[in-house]
């Protein structure tokens, strides 16, 4: 889901920033005609709108704010929940730490998390680490959309920021959390501190951090199963067709 | 009279002794010397020569020596849409056991689909015999007003669209989940074809209406369908030669 086109141009308007296409182009970095085509279609993406928002020196979450579906977006305190956080380590992070637990001076630990967000999974680990219940239905009924699309846009890593937000909303966690993990706004913007990652990591516990990897690697399991499963029907049809 | 006699009992022998050859050929305890069939290679081969045979045999030259031989008039074209019709049969045999669809190889190759062969290739050789067809002309064209030689036709499209129709529901499924970009592309070029032939049997009511000048334009259609189908396996031919599911669907590790 994105803006409306008429939203948009008030928007601008409101902020008294120009409504010239071509300007909205050198602002945002997108070609003139895109930023046209997105105003006339009456469809304005979100990374447009943090584009032109980060252009004229605007915060982000203060400019999406200003939009009907997005009205609530700061009323919640912006830091995530330690869960959160950990949805986006990535695996082989997860799995150096643990090392380092069991032999300190054979593994030692990462300064920095090796593996940035998004990794592959990352979206579903957010949800994971935010659903309280039934997220999932939850989402897809609120924002009109088939729930076995919004299975394969999470195996995808592919969820939009409007169904970020409204998972947050629905499961009481920071709303701006979730824009972070889908990559509309950086970090910093986010305010996550840039070392957040690193010290959930360490003051972690082992049961923890144990049982996380365990999910992962359950979740790994069955994706190389089904990309196996794949590979192996592709290959058979190909061979008994072609 | 003695000679109309017997040109139908052989010709309906023939259509029984093909259509039970083909059966045997393609049923699942078939004999060790028509094994080649089975794989998939053997079928598109024979798919590939029974169609270039139909569309060789209606071309005007070969068409018109082949008369001299055939011992009833336009026996030739009798002979190609046998042709056109078992190389139907063949690629319906062929995408069923790729697909995997029982139903569909039941209703091409079970006993149904032996039943359903036999009454249309004796309906199509019944329906020559009946139409008055004194001079040579491929694919019956100079004929096309009368009654028998429109049934012919119709024969002929809807055994096509009954060996193609089971097949649809694989092909959309496929065309949809193939995890492989060109394995979708290819599943659906196959559907489109399908859908043009079927569509073209549904319509033919339509085509008789338009009258014999419309003829080739529908012809057109059949043309377009077996441009898809032969594309499609093209595309999987080609998927297959380059090994592209082993080089594009990535079942490491590695996320670099």
């Amino acid at each position: 889901m994105a803006v409306s086109g008429s939203d948009f141009k008030q928007w601008l308007e409101r902020r008294g920033i120009t409504t010239s296409a071509s300007e909205l182009g050198r602002v945002t970095g997108l070609h003139r005609v895109t930023v046209g085509n997105q105003i006339r279609r009456g469809s304005v993406p979100e990374t447009t709108v943090v584009g032109v928002a980060r252009g004229v020196g605007i915060d982000p979450i203060t400019a999406l704010a200003d939009f009907k579906d997005y009205e609530d977006l700061d009323s919640r305190p912006r830091t995530p929940t330690a869960a959160e956080v950990l949805s986006q380590v990535y695996h082989a992070d997860l799995m150096v730490e643990l090392q380092h637990r069991f032999h300190e001076d054979l593994f030692p630990r990462n300064d920095q998390v090796k593996i940035g967000f998004p990794h592959d999974g990352s979206h579903r680990a957010w949800i994971d680490a935010i659903d309280t219940g039934d997220v999932r239905h939850d989402v897809a009924e609120k924002t009109g959309t088939a729930i076995t699309y919004l299975f394969s846009q999470l195996s995808d890593n592919k969820l939009t920021p409007i169904q970020a937000v409204t998972a947050a909303r629905v499961s009481g966690t920071s709303m701006v959390a979730g824009l972070v993990v889908v990559g509309l706004i950086t970090m910093e913007e986010g305010d996550w501190p840039v070392d957040i990652r690193e010290t959930a990591l360490m003051v972690m516990k082992n049961e923890d951090l144990v049982e996380l990897i365990q999910q992962r690697l359950n979740l790994l399991q069955r994706r190389l199963r089904q990309r196996k499963e794949a590979l192996e029907y592709a290959e058979k049809l190909t061979d008994l067709i072609g | 009279m003695n000679e109309s006699i017997y040109v139908i009992s052989v010709g309906f022998m023939l259509i029984f002794l093909g259509g039970l050859t083909f059966h045997r050929m393609t049923s699942k305890r078939t004999p060790e010397g028509a094994r080649a069939l089975l794989r998939p290679s053997g079928r598109l081969a024979l798919m590939g020569v029974l169609l270039t045979a139909a569309y060789v045999f209606s071309l005007p030259g070969v068409y018109h020596v082949l008369e001299a031989i055939v011992p009833i008039s336009n026996g030739t074209d009798f002979i190609a849409k046998c042709c056109a019709m078992t190389a139907v049969g063949v690629l319906g045999v062929h995408l069923a056991v790729a697909y995997g669809s029982e139903t569909a190889t039941t209703w091409i190759i079970g006993k149904r689909g032996l039943l359903v062969g036999v009454i249309a290739a004796s309906g199509v050789l019944f329906t020559l015999l009946v139409a008055d067809t004194p001079e040579a002309s491929p694919r019956l064209e100079m004929y096309q007003g009368q009654r028998a030689v429109e049934l012919n036709e119709w024969i002929v499209l809807a055994y096509t669209a009954y060996v193609l129709a089971p097949l649809l529901l694989p092909l959309l499924r496929d065309g949809r989940r193939n995890p492989l970009r060109l394995g979708r592309l290819a599943s659906r070029l196959i559907f489109a074809g399908f859908i043009f032939s079927i569509a073209r049997a549904l319509a033919y009511p339509l085509e008789l209406h338009a009258g014999p000048e419309a003829f080739y334009i529908f012809e057109l259609v059949t043309h377009v369908s077996t441009a898809c189908v032969v594309l499609g396996l093209w595309v999987f031919a080609i998927a297959r030669r380059h090994r592209l599911a082993r080089k594009t669907l990535d079942i490491g590790l590695s996320i670099k």
